[in-house]
């Protein structure tokens, strides 16, 4: 469940955040893929604990829907990871797009040749028909990208109520062009998300569309019963020559859904009979994860993944007032006890800044203790300027959830050593996110985690630090740490708008360095993601993007 | 120190009885320690003879009704002794060979027939059951049969009430369902278990008149086991006094009832209230409860409660336990007690005048 | 007879009524906000809204329930005039999450859990009661002790690890079994047999403990019975004593808690071993909803448990009455 809620970010839409221009916007040209070393033919078998929210791919937002959804459609651009590091490349597009007028317009061509299911051919129009439906209350739970980058996009209610988008232009049917209300240098890495894809009218069955996606991708939906399992087989109608991105391999893939987290680690470290042929798509669980990560004999098929991820302590700015009590923590954190709850060295590296390495933006600094275990003297040197105030602060963490009562002790242990007494607050795992996200609901310190939609520090700064969305979205405030710092708002804007990369990047870690003086957060660990697959599983590509094993170019070894 | 001598197993019936049992002894192992529930028993009885077995509720009447079934069979009890039954002998017999005797060669009326009939079965049933055992008969005959008990106990409507269940029946109609059960293999030793108890007066009467009947028409050896005195006058030939698992007096019920040797005796004859007695008459149950199974008091078992001890020399009540004598002028009476003839008389003619 | 079943019957829908009404009413005294789950991790004020609407969320929660209550009876459209589902009568709604309407999952479910609780109720039934009996009658000797020990390591193991550890014996280490999946019996019995091997060991491992004690000392109190000792006294074996007359009694209150146990196993309550093997019901959909705050699979599968739990009460009565004729159904 941990993993569903926190597939995502976005800018705060309602707040309208003015995004950069020209960033990543060069264009790649289609270099083809060789088969080399895959072999044809076999069924891989993807285990999950559970199913997944959606795969309708203008309702996914998690990551295992993602990742399912690039075997099923394409979208106008991709992310070609086979390299190692991600390319954005043209997936239905030729390339990654054109931008104009200030890069308030973008322009795809699409490629010819790409086919539905059925064989008919994929128009721009059912690009833009697909775009449309997010905008349905019915098509929930995907990112809101559409609604406030689009003209028009606010007010618009999809396509059911009979109107469609103005700001969506399809001059002919290879051709489609998207108006922005400002300028987006990086729009072409959020049509790289699934939502920005093709879906034929025809087959549009609304909200129960999970279950009947059209698929325009190597495979396609042959039958989905719903938390059971879901089969996909070729789609004989793709093309290999239209995609640089995936391959077709096996002749099925077959989700099992349900079974228990624990239940489906033991069967792929004993990788016996069907599970040489499984993976799966949701972490080893924690429990599981030292063990795993120390087992020798599963290295050459356990998948460490870094994913575009911050695990960090929100420390509220209005209730911690005196900036030194701030600092204080942040040196008082022992950050071993803290990753241990979580699973040790496997789970990820210790953190200093809230972008992660390798993604743009990112500078490497260290205001903080230099040791993990934290500076005990610094702190309590702080602490000693403040006052000694004797404090007691709640911390919110999730309930029920082991790892977060082993990390909510790790922290009452660390604090205590500056005589800070602190109260966990346990808020049930289902209703953390939309508990603390509520301005109503106001806690001194919180857990918090944040993964980037695409590795760009657009999709993490201005949403976790942008104090306007305070007051206007209430109920859907990732300011955790309430900072509202009017040099700070100035700065995430004017970073946006910057058009040379270098500086923009440049201003992004300037403005992540100011964040970490005003101790708003304590950052903790870069986040990995581990996965573990069975023997006989071949061409598995490690997505730091989604920080999921990309099934992409998987085949099954004979 | 007590003089431990066993003077109840002196055999004093003839050899030739139709039921004979010699120093009969049932002992349970348990936590607390061997509980001797009946501790050296003997008593004959002919065909066509009632023997009355009385005592309060733990004397062991029940028990030894229960080893003459050898109902104790394949329980943790521990049963010695001899039980003769028409030249066999019962306590070494094996559950197999037992099996074939029990509800046919002898049978059992158990008190309380609401709780000893089985809930979930129609009378009819339970009585075909116990005529299908010993009986090579379909399952029809068997219901005739049962449907002609029914009626020969005095059930009116048998056809119909043999298809009703226990809870159906009142409790006197019960108690004739259970003696039509008891007899319904012509038993040759019926053994009555306060068959009486839970039933009032009139339907008593009626129940005792039955067995009589029947044990006339069939000849059996009857053992009826009470409480309850009165009973015993109105149907035995003999009675056997029992108290703590030990005889203590046995004889003609003429003898015992007229001149009863045993002050537990008299207490028990005290005790009960006569049909057509004053009814401001005052009752005199005996005092103090019975004795513990495990731990019984030495000498005579009875003297914690006994009102005349102190009329016996040297405390010889308490150390040393009385032999079952003859009573002189009598052809069977024994009892066991120490108090002399002398005592007796004088302690008689005194109760009698205060009963006065 | 029939009039009894029928006035059973209709308490028994009063009482589902009155469950559906509390459940729908804890459900938004709770502060779960499915609209907010169902907007994703960032949601505008004005998106929210629009979400409320779609899930009909934005009427007042009378109107809802009526609404719901309706359905039941007539069915339930939804979504816009282009894209109209109709629910049909009896609808229990549409899943907030799935968008499938919650009968057709319920029904899809409900032989996974009919088959899990059957063939392990079937099991432990009988394997409880003869070792119940068996330690009953061998009371305080080897048989017993060894059947009141393993009932009591039985009861004392964690569900989750007897079924892991089953698992990992049987499919990840030898490969003796295959994995445990559901395949209709109609489709392939040997694969549903094969595939509910280990679901139902491990059912019968827990239940078996609670049968096996409990009839051991049901069997115990009816062995000291008046009336067993009448039918030893009639000459009956002492295998016709112990089953005929002894069991015959000592089932009563086994047969109870059976109905019980059987109803809720196909009711859901298996969700464990739902879960630790995969075949999924109605147990783990029941706990999905509540995860997802999806209110209209809560009172779905709250419903179905609660309809299977009152129907194996009405069932347990007149089994009662069939066993024990002192009750009259009247």
């Amino acid at each position: 469940m941990m993993r569903r809620t926190r597939s995502v970010a976005l800018l705060a839409s309602a707040t309208a955040l003015v995004l950069g221009v020209t960033a990543c916007g060069g264009s790649s040209k289609s270099t083809g893929t060789s088969s080399g070393g895959a072999t044809k033919g076999g069924t891989l078998t993807v285990l999950n604990k559970a199913d997944f929210d959606h795969i309708d791919p203008q309702r996914t937002y998690t990551t295992e829907g993602s990742s399912t959804d690039l075997e099923i459609i394409r979208s106008l651009t991709g992310w070609d990871e086979s390299s190692g590091t991600p390319k954005l490349v043209g997936d239905l597009a030729t390339d990654t797009g054109t931008p104009s007028n200030d890069a308030k317009t973008w322009t795809f061509h699409l490629r010819t040749g790409v086919k539905y299911q059925d064989g008919t051919a994929v128009t721009a129009q059912d690009v833009k028909y697909g775009v449309e439906r997010a905008f349905s209350g019915d098509i929930s739970g995907g990112p809101s990208y559409a609604q406030s980058l689009l003209v028009g996009g606010a007010d618009y209610k999809g396509p059911y109520t009979g109107k469609s988008l103005d700001s969506i232009q399809t001059p002919d049917a290879n051709t489609i062009v998207f108006n922005l209300v400002q300028s987006s240098a990086d729009f072409n890495e959020t049509t790289a998300m699934p939502g920005w894809s093709a879906v034929p009218k025809a087959h549009d069955t609304g909200a129960t569309y999970d279950q009947h996606v059209w698929a325009d991708g190597p495979y396609q939906i042959q039958s989905y019963s719903k938390g059971k399992e879901l089969v996909l087989v070729k789609n004989k109608y793709w093309d290999q020559s239209t995609d640089v991105i995936r391959q077709q391999n096996v002749d099925e893939i077959d989700f099992k859904f349900g079974q228990d987290e624990a239940a489906i680690d033991q069967a792929l470290v004993a990788n016996t009979g069907s599970a040489q042929t499984s993976i799966q798509q949701w972490p080893i669980a924690g429990a599981d994860l030292a063990t795993i990560a120390n087992n020798k004999s599963v290295q050459d098929r356990y998948y460490k993944i870094p994913a575009p991820g911050i695990n960090y302590l929100a420390l509220n700015t209005t209730r911690i007032t005196n900036i030194k009590v701030r600092q204080a923590i942040e040196y008082a954190i022992d950050k071993t006890t803290v990753r241990g709850a979580f699973g040790g060295s496997a789970y990820g590296d210790y953190a200093t800044t809230m972008l992660n390495p390798g993604m743009d933006g990112y500078t490497k600094f260290n205001l903080y203790a230099t040791d993990p275990t934290g500076d005990l003297a610094k702190a309590q040197a702080l602490m000693a300027q403040a006052g000694n105030p004797k404090l007691t602060l709640s911390l919110a963490v999730e309930g029920g959830v082991t790892t977060q009562t082993h990390f909510g002790d790790a922290v009452k242990a660390s604090l205590a050593k500056i005589g800070i007494t602190v109260n966990i607050t346990p808020i049930d795992a289902s209703n953390y996110f939309s508990t603390t996200s509520n301005t109503k609901n106001q806690y001194d310190m919180t857990w918090q985690d944040w993964i980037a939609d695409w590795p760009n520090a657009s999709t993490v700064l201005p949403t976790l630090f942008n104090g306007k969305q305070i007051t206007a979205s209430p109920q859907s405030n990732w300011d955790a740490s309430y900072l509202n710092d009017p040099s700070i708002n100035a700065a995430l804007q004017s970073a946006t708008t910057m058009t040379d990369p270098t500086a923009r990047n440049a201003a992004w870690g300037a403005i992540d360095k100011s964040i970490a003086e005003q101790a708003a957060v304590v950052p903790l660990m870069y986040m990995n993601f581990t996965e573990l697959s069975g023997s006989k599983v071949g061409g598995v590509i490690k997505d730091t993007v989604l920080a999921e094993p990309s099934l992409v170019r998987v085949y099954i070894k004979k | 120190m007590a003089i431990e001598i066993s003077p109840q197993s002196v055999d004093v019936a003839p050899p030739s009885s139709f039921l004979e049992v010699r120093d009969l002894r049932v002992h349970f192992p348990t936590d607390d320690g061997l509980v001797k529930s009946v501790d050296g028993v003997s008593f004959a009885l002919q065909k066509g003879q009632t023997l009355g077995i009385v005592g309060e509720s733990g004397s062991g009447k029940s028990v030894t009704s229960a080893a003459l079934l050898g109902l104790h069979k394949g329980s943790r009890a521990r049963v010695t002794g001899e039980v003769w039954l028409d030249g066999d002998e019962l306590v070494s017999m094996s559950e197999q060979d037992m099996r074939s005797l029990r509800g046919n060669k002898v049978s059992m009326i158990f008190q309380d027939p609401l709780s000893a009939l089985h809930p979930f079965f129609t009378i009819g049933a339970q009585i075909s059951e116990a005529y299908r055992v010993h009986h090579k008969v379909s399952k029809a005959e068997a219901r005739d049969r049962a449907v002609e008990m029914l009626k020969r106990v005095g059930i009116p409507q048998p056809e119909r009430r043999v298809k009703d269940y226990p809870h159906q029946f009142s409790g006197g109609m019960r108690q004739r369902a259970m003696i039509a059960m008891s007899l319904v293999c012509n038993p040759e030793l019926l053994i009555a278990d306060e068959p009486t108890t839970a039933l009032d007066v009139t339907v008593q009467a009626q129940i005792l008149d039955l067995i009589r009947d029947l044990q006339e028409e069939y000849g059996s050896a009857v053992i009826i086991i009470t409480h309850d005195l009165g009973v015993v006058a109105e149907i035995a030939d003999d009675i056997l006094v029992m108290y703590g698992g030990r005889r203590i007096e046995y004889g003609s019920v003429r003898d015992v009832l007229k001149t009863p040797e045993h002050p537990y005796a008299w207490g028990l004859l005290q005790s009960m209230p006569h049909l057509g007695g004053d009814v401001s008459e005052r009752l005199n149950p005996i005092q103090g409860s019975p004795p513990s199974l495990i731990n019984l008091p030495t000498g005579c078992a009875f003297h914690p409660r006994c009102a005349f001890k102190d009329q016996v020399a040297d405390g010889r009540c308490s150390t040393e336990r009385p032999e079952l004598l003859p009573v002189p002028g009598t052809d069977k009476h024994i009892a066991a007690c120490h108090l002399t003839a002398e005592n007796k008389i004088e302690i008689r003619s005194a109760a009698d005048r205060l009963a006065k | 007879m029939l009039r009894y079943l029928i006035r059973r019957l209709l308490a028994a829908a009063v009482i589902l009524l009155v469950i559906s009404v509390i459940t729908f009413f804890i459900f938004f005294a709770l502060p779960s906000n499915p609209a907010l789950l169902a907007c994703g991790k960032t949601c505008s004020p004005s998106r929210l809204v629009e979400i409320k609407h779609s899930l009909g969320l934005d009427q007042s929660i009378y109107t809802q329930y009526w609404e719901f209550f309706k359905g039941l009876f007539v069915g339930r459209d939804y979504g816009d005039a282009s894209l109209l589902v109709h629910c049909h009568a009896p609808c229990l709604g549409i899943s907030f999450q799935t968008d499938t309407p919650v009968l057709d999952t319920l029904l899809q479910d409900f032989p996974v859990d009919l088959s899990l609780a059957l063939g392990a109720a079937v099991v432990f039934l009988i394997l409880g009661v003869s070792l119940g009996v068996l330690a009953a009658v061998r009371k305080g000797r080897a048989a017993d002790k060894v059947a009141v020990g393993a009932a009591l390591v039985g009861v004392s193991l964690q569900i989750y690890f007897v079924g892991l550890l089953l698992m990992y014996v049987f499919v990840d280490k030898f490969s003796i079994l295959p994995t445990p999946n559901y395949t209709p019996i109609t489709q392939d019995p040997v694969a549903w047999f094969q595939g509910l091997i280990l679901p139902w060991a491990t059912l019968v491992i827990l239940f078996l403990a609670l049968y096996t004690r409990l009839s051991r000392s049901s069997m115990l109190e009816v062995m000291g019975e008046d009336y067993i000792r009448t039918a030893r006294a009639k000459g009956l074996s002492s295998r016709t004593v112990i089953i005929k007359h002894g069991l015959r009694a000592a089932i009563t209150p086994i047969v109870t808690i059976f109905g019980m146990d059987l109803g809720s196993l196909i009711g859901g309550s298996a969700v464990i071993t739902e879960s630790v093997f995969g075949i999924n019901g109605i147990g783990k959909l029941a706990v999905d909803s509540v995860t997802n705050s999806d209110l209209p699979v809560i009172l779905g599968t709250t419903l179905f448990a609660a309809t299977f739990i009152v129907l194996a009460n009405v069932v347990v009565d007149m089994v009662y009455g069939i066993i024990d004729p002192r009750v009259r159904l009247a």
